[in-house]
């Protein structure tokens, strides 16, 4: 067989490049990912205070003794 | 007469005959076994279908002249329309596998998603592998070629299937298959590299058994992020990973369930059966009969088991680094495979301290492997297509 010509520049770049790109987009996603979760979370605890807030206020006052 | 009786005996040879017996051993494997039977009955019958001469069934369309309507073969158009010419059949698995998946553990700990990509270094020595071997003059594989070869360590099936059939269509069945009998064995390829390069009290460390619960609004976000920001990224992976969060998205959003239904049972179904039996059909005697086709299965397997070793080293960094207590097992995870890996990360894990109960924290990885493999794809497709 003969030996083929490889391009062994293009082939160390695509092999580089490659693994590099899918580590950055992995990490892209996670931090994007994380980000959301962490903005739900605070505007979801934000509403759920704002509606016990909202609660505890509409709830009618307390007969005194 | 004496072309009524033509048989097919005579045009036998004997890549033929080797294949018929892989094919019955495929059939075997399935229904005895019990491996991969899904993929491994219908590749099996594929197998014996494209060696059975005279048959005129893998004949494509492109092949037949064009007053010889209603010549082509069965499997000749399902192989030219759903594989080469049009690779619509691996994309509508990933819808289905998408509809399948539950990113909820990924979610809940975005930072398992870079083990996902550091699996994906076995694709990468793959790669360089088929090249070295080209190099020398042991197999006639070029850049294409090596990159299809490479991404049989993506661990993934329609993946391997997707960017075969575009790039080295020659070797879409060895592959396929390639690809499809490791994740089978993931069970006996991963524990001793996962051993070689783990300490006992590293896998017996204890992660905490609950994962904090992921709200429905962070899984509906999840798909449409991923569409948008990977296929900003990476063009190319628009196909696999469109499909896969569409999928997704549907499962989650709660509001089309026949649809979510249809796709993760009857599509996926239907076109596992077209899909696989056309690999099978892709792996004619005098294509396979060649010594490249035992080259690929090596560099497969160097793939599978460099990809695990990668997940698992990357584990071992994050386990330094992490305040919490982390088991670098779950890198292994890391490799897609998907459940297969997960579990094999959990049984490894339980044996070595009972409490472990890992297969959650190993489902992060391992449907982040899905997602590496199909970006690394893409990346390929885009730079050598």
């Amino acid at each position: 067989m003969e030996t083929a010509a490889i391009n062994w520049a293009e082939a160390w770049k695509v092999s580089g490049m490659g693994f590099g790109l899918v580590f950055m987009v992995l990490a892209i996603l996670a931090v994007a990912v994380w980000l959301i979760g962490v903005a739900l979370r605070r505007f979801d605890g934000t509403n759920t205070e704002a509606v016990e807030e909202s609660k505890e206020e509409e709830s009618p006052p307390k007969a005194e003794a | 007469m004496g072309d009524f009786f033509q048989t097919g005996f005579d045009q036998l040879t004997w890549g033929n005959v080797i294949m018929l017996v892989i094919g019955l051993a495929f059939i075997w494997l399935a229904i005895k076994k019990r491996w991969e039977p899904y993929e491994l009955l219908p590749i099996g019958v594929g197998i014996l279908l494209a060696n059975l001469p005279g048959t005129g069934i893998l004949l494509q369309p492109q092949q037949v002249a064009g007053d010889a309507m209603g010549s082509a073969g069965l499997l000749g158009t399902f192989i030219e329309y759903g594989l080469l010419r049009y690779t619509i059949l691996p994309q509508l698995i990933f819808l289905g596998l998408g509809a399948m998946t539950d990113f909820g553990p990924l979610i809940a700990n975005p930072k398992l998603f870079l083990l996902g990509a550091a699996a994906q270094v076995g694709i990468v020595v793959a790669f360089l592998g088929a090249l070295a071997l080209g190099h020398f003059g042991l197999a006639d594989f070029g850049i294409n070629e090596a990159a299809a070869i490479g991404i049989i360590g993506g661990a993934d099936g329609p993946t391997t299937i997707y960017l075969t059939s575009q790039l080295a269509p020659e070797l879409m069945g060895i592959t396929a298959v390639a690809a499809y009998s490791y994740m089978a064995m993931v069970a006996f390829i991963q524990p001793p590299i996962i051993r070689m390069l783990t300490t006992k009290k590293e896998r017996e460390t204890y992660m905490q058994s609950q994962l904090r619960e992921v709200s429905h609004r962070e899984r509906i976000l999840f798909p449409i992020v991923c569409i948008l920001l990977v296929i900003l990224l990476v063009p190319k992976s628009a196909p696999l990973v469109g499909m896969f969060m569409f999928g997704n998205l549907m499962r989650e959003s709660g509001v089309v369930e026949r649809l979510s239904k249809s796709a993760a049972n009857s599509l996926i179904n239907i076109v596992t059966i077209i899909l696989m039996l056309c690999i099978g059909a892709s792996m004619p005697g005098d294509e396979i009969m060649k010594p490249e086709t035992l080259m690929v299965l090596g560099l497969g397997l160097v793939a599978f088991a460099c990809g695990t070793a990668g997940g698992v080293l990357l584990g071992k960094v994050m386990k330094w680094i992490s305040k919490e207590p982390f088991n670098p097992i779950i890198g292994a995870a890391g490799v897609s495979a998907v459940p297969m890996a997960a579990r094999v990360a959990q049984h490894v894990g339980q044996k070595e301290n009972p409490r472990n109960f890992l297969l959650m924290h190993a489902m992060g990885p391992n449907v982040a492997g899905v997602i590496g493999s199909a970006v690394v794809a893409g990346a390929l497709l885009g730079y050598l297509s």
